[in-house]
């Protein structure tokens, strides 16, 4: 139930604005780090005309492009998160037999979820991509196996498994351990039985010609924020309704009259026409109340599909990449870096724990 | 050891503990891997009698002398053929008469005694008896119906009793818990001294566990052999409806800010299991009815549709 779930409580957000927030405060902190600790040759080609060693309070008087021109900024985040997205989703495409819908949308919520309160210079996001899909197989019951999940990677497969299980535990970390993902689909497959049940005669066409369109806002709606915004019912109307109207189909009056069981123009004339509604003739209050449903309901809706769409917007190409790549050569974070002698520490102190759990 | 040895290959059951010794009509025993190497057409000729025979009549030995198996196999197969019972015939001897005359049948067959002309009486009396035989092949015999009833009733039995064991067992066990409270009790409001407390309290359960051993030791001679089980719960029309109870799914889907579901009862009785795909039997049998996912499915719809989330 997602009224009670650990989704609608830590990672649902008010608005926009809020996750912005989030986000601006965990590069922000990272960039301080960075700073503070001098590992990086960002940090240190910033650093190095100060006379005493950087402290929080300092940060004032940096020369701001300075930090805009050595670390990533917010945008060029974004770009590479949006990049490793698309690269995920061909990544889940390749899978025999094919990967069900709520397992891509889970490893995608998982991402999302994750570097809200992370940034993408600590943790590259091709590698926090795979390790999000691989806990997401686990947690959907997509059965691979590890040799079947690095099969369809591209480079040195070993390497590539090393890095899953080193950052595993790391990325359940940042989750929380939430690890429960409301998703739209079943909704969406609710919505169709109620539609079925109530609204069929109302339709010019069967509803099942509504499903291709759906799929697709739906898969858009993984790369956009909506699941951080939205309860996933919301998400899931939003998507039927979005596919009506490209079909030339209406139901706005399944939501006024049918869903939320009173019209909002007109509250009694209408019911008389349909058996359904003769039963809920309500007093002014509920109708009053389920009149203000709608509106909010209808509202809720458009500003899911504004959403997607602008989000669906948003393409970055490889170049555009390349040198944000080349960029973040100088201010990753070297603890997950695994060309550096200080993931290797981490890596054998991470071993010796284990080893020494069992002994 | 002798009969646990092969006749062709020679090797025995202590040499290869997996070998299999095989039978067919002729009665002669040959290992399974002879066996496989002889018959690879499907029919072939015995080593020791040349007989000819078929693969497929080949079974295992059962027991020591071999001739018993092939007696077994082909009373088996007479009996197949010859299964009159005693109502198909007029008296007494008339039955008789035909046990013995099968009787004779299966000996010759098995001692090789005119064998030819066995069989050709055996088709003879085959055909005699053609209508009776054909409506007594799907009779069970008087034998199979008794020890098919004696099967159930003891079944029965012993299900009861085993009841009837676990239910005096909890009574017992109850009524203890309940003495020794009484005892506590006792102890701390009676105004005699302790020990006479103690006495009074000890005697009286002497006596009652004399009753119910003695009720035991009745229960045993019952069960002399039968294992004691569980009896199977026996489940009431709640159990079986508790998730489908209004007030319980009031209490979990009380606050979901979203229209309300209707419960999986007046799902049912509305259109909707119409819209959905049918529960197969194996599905049912089970207890997936399948308006429970349509009612998960909706309940995902409906949950958390008009939450705001303090949006400005």
């Amino acid at each position: 139930m997602f009224h009670s779930s650990t989704q609608r409580k830590y990672w649902t957000f008010a608005n926009q604005d809020e996750l912005d927030s989030h986000r601006r405060a965990s590069h922000h902190r990272f960039i301080q780090e960075r700073l503070r600790q001098k590992d990086c040759a960002a940090a240190q080609r910033l650093t190095s005309d100060l006379d005493a060693p950087y402290t929080d309070e300092m940060w004032d008087d940096l020369d701001h492009d300075v930090v805009e021109e050595s670390f990533l900024t917010l945008r060029e985040e974004f770009e590479m998160r949006r990049f490793f997205q698309t690269m995920l989703r061909e990544f889940c495409a390749k899978f025999k037999p094919e990967m069900p819908k709520s397992t891509i949308a889970t490893g995608f919520a998982f991402f999302q979820r994750c570097y809200l309160n992370e940034s993408v210079m600590r943790f590259h996001p091709k590698n926090m991509m795979i390790t999000c899909m691989w806990i997401a197989v686990k947690v959907d019951e997509f059965h691979v196996s590890m040799e079947q999940f690095i099969s369809h990677l591209r480079g040195d497969r070993q390497k590539a498994m090393d890095i899953i299980l080193y950052n595993e535990p790391y990325v359940m970390q940042k989750l929380h351990f939430h690890l429960m993902v409301h998703l739209p689909y079943r909704s969406y497959e609710g919505f169709f039985i109620d539609i079925r049940a109530r609204y069929r005669d109302r339709l010019k066409q069967s509803p099942e010609k509504l499903r291709p369109i759906i799929d697709k806002f739906l898969d858009q709606s993984m790369f956009s924020d909506a699941l951080l915004l939205y309860s996933p019912s919301q998400i899931a109307l939003a998507a039927i309704f979005h596919a009506a109207e490209e079909l030339k189909e209406d139901l706005t009056g399944y939501i006024e009259n049918v869903l939320v069981q009173h019209p909002i123009t007109k509250p009694f004339s209408e019911a008389d026409d349909s058996e359904a509604r003769a039963e809920e003739v309500m007093d002014q209050d509920e109708a009053e109340h389920g009149a203000q449903n709608s509106i909010h309901l209808l509202a809720v809706i458009d500003e899911i599909r504004h959403h997607v769409s602008e989000s669906a917007k948003q393409v970055v190409s490889k170049d555009q990449i390349k040198k944000l790549e080349v960029k973040l050569e100088s201010c990753k974070d070297p603890a997950f870096n695994p060309e550096t002698e200080e993931y290797q520490r981490r890596l054998v102190s991470l071993f010796q724990m284990e080893v020494d759990e069992k002994f | 050891m002798e009969w646990q040895t092969c006749p062709r290959c020679k090797s025995s059951k202590y040499r290869n503990p997996s070998l299999k010794l095989l039978v067919n009509e002729c009665g002669h025993r040959l290992c399974d891997n002879c066996v496989e190497q002889l018959f690879v057409r499907g029919s072939g000729s015995c080593p020791q009698c040349n007989k000819p025979l078929k693969r497929s009549k080949f079974r295992e030995q059962f027991f020591e002398d071999a001739e018993m198996d092939k007696e077994v196999d082909v009373r088996r197969r007479i009996y197949n053929d010859l299964n009159l019972r005693q109502e198909d015939f007029s008296s007494l001897r008339e039955f008789n008469d035909y046990l013995e005359q099968v009787e004779t049948f299966i000996f010759n067959i098995v001692n090789g005694i005119e064998v030819e002309k066995t069989k050709r009486d055996i088709e003879a009396v085959k055909e005699e008896r053609k209508k009776q035989l054909q409506k007594s092949r799907h009779k069970k015999s008087s034998d199979q119906e008794l020890l098919m009833k004696i099967v159930d009733e003891e079944r029965l039995n012993s299900d009861d009793n085993s009841r009837k064991f676990f239910l005096d067992k909890r009574e017992d066990e109850t009524r203890r818990a309940k003495e020794r409270e009484q005892l506590l009790d006792d102890l701390q409001d009676s105004e005699m001294s302790a020990e006479a407390v103690w006495e009074s309290h000890k005697r009286k359960n002497s006596v009652l566990d004399q009753c119910t051993e003695s009720e035991d030791y009745q229960m045993s001679g019952l069960l002399q052999r039968s294992v004691i089980e569980e009896p199977p719960p026996v489940l009431t029309d709640n159990d079986l409806q508790w998730f489908l109870r209004d007030e319980e799914l009031d209490k979990v889907e009380g606050n979901m800010s979203g229209p309300p579901v209707a419960s999986p009862r007046s799902l049912a009785e509305k259109d909707y299991l119409k819209a959905t795909r049918a529960s197969s039997t194996l599905e049912l049998t089970m207890g997936f009815e399948s308006v429970i996912p349509a009612r998960r499915a909706l309940l995902a719809a409906f949950d958390g549709l008009y939450c705001k989330f303090n949006r400005q």
